[in-house]
């Protein structure tokens, strides 16, 4: 709290609004997926490899997964930094944690992507 | 020192047993951050398939282990209860359901469904396995 015109704006005095509304719309997105995904958790553990190309390249799949693992990741990591935002008062440990968890989420989500893709198309 | 006044102590929150909907809005956040195991689970799978079928071995392998499908069963409790109790705060953005006599009912209404759900999709996963 010592520079204030140093903090970067992660507080929500200044982008709260907007950050609920991300929140919200997807979670809207979510929902129609969830049944699904769920249901593709429980049988995962039983496909062996033919069945599992099979399944990943039936479109109905693929395409919930990507909208899963985009709509998922982007979601996750707005709720990530709304818990670091109340739990870390510190401003640079707080900053840093919503960049590293923003950072892995990007990052886990583009090698999910590129899996997928590969896997479709291979 | 021991404490031996009987007078009642003022809420602490590691003492204080917090009213089920208190309990269930900590859960939701819960739930939620590890839900971030459950999509990297998901990127696990995704990259070991895409790298062969020795390599989803290996993690299907992991997965049916007890604690593999303990983790599992978890996830999809997660996402039910993430998913219901998400609902309730879609609902209540509306104005709707805030008075106090339907908190109890909705926190009791989020945790069966919750749980039901969760069982529902494992019993079907089970008997029908992968012939679906």
């Amino acid at each position: 709290m010592t520079n204030k015109t140093n903090s970067v704006n992660t507080h929500s005095a200044h982008k709260g609004s907007g950050h609920f509304l991300k929140q919200k719309f997807s979670a809207m997105i979510l929902i129609p997926i969830v049944l699904w995904f769920c249901f593709s958790i429980a049988i995962m553990p039983s496909m062996d490899y033919e069945y599992m190309l099979l399944w990943l390249k039936s479109p109905y799949n693929y395409i919930l997964l990507s909208i899963t693992l985009i709509t998922g990741f982007y979601h996750l990591q707005l709720g990530l930094q709304m818990i670091i935002e109340d739990y870390i008062a510190e401003d640079n440990l707080q900053r840093n944690m919503i960049l590293m968890t923003k950072w892995i989420c990007i990052m886990l989500c583009v090698v999910g992507l590129i899996s997928l893709f590969y896997i479709v198309l291979g | 020192m021991s404490w031996n006044d009987k007078r009642p102590m003022s809420p602490h929150l590691q003492i204080y047993d917090l009213p089920l909907t208190a309990k269930i809005s900590i859960m939701h956040r819960m739930t939620g951050a590890f839900l971030l195991l459950g999509l990297f689970i998901i990127v696990l799978v995704l990259s070991s398939v895409a790298l062969g079928e020795s390599y989803w071995l290996m993690i299907k392998e992991i997965l049916n282990s007890w604690p593999g499908l303990l983790v599992l069963f978890g996830l999809t409790f997660s996402v039910y209860f993430h998913f219901c109790h998400g609902i309730r705060h879609l609902i209540w953005d509306t104005g709707r359901y805030l008075e106090k006599n339907m908190q109890a009912k909705g926190a009791a209404l989020v945790i069966g469904t919750s749980i039901v759900l969760t069982l529902l999709t494992w019993f079907i996963a089970l008997s029908t396995g992968s012939s679906l």
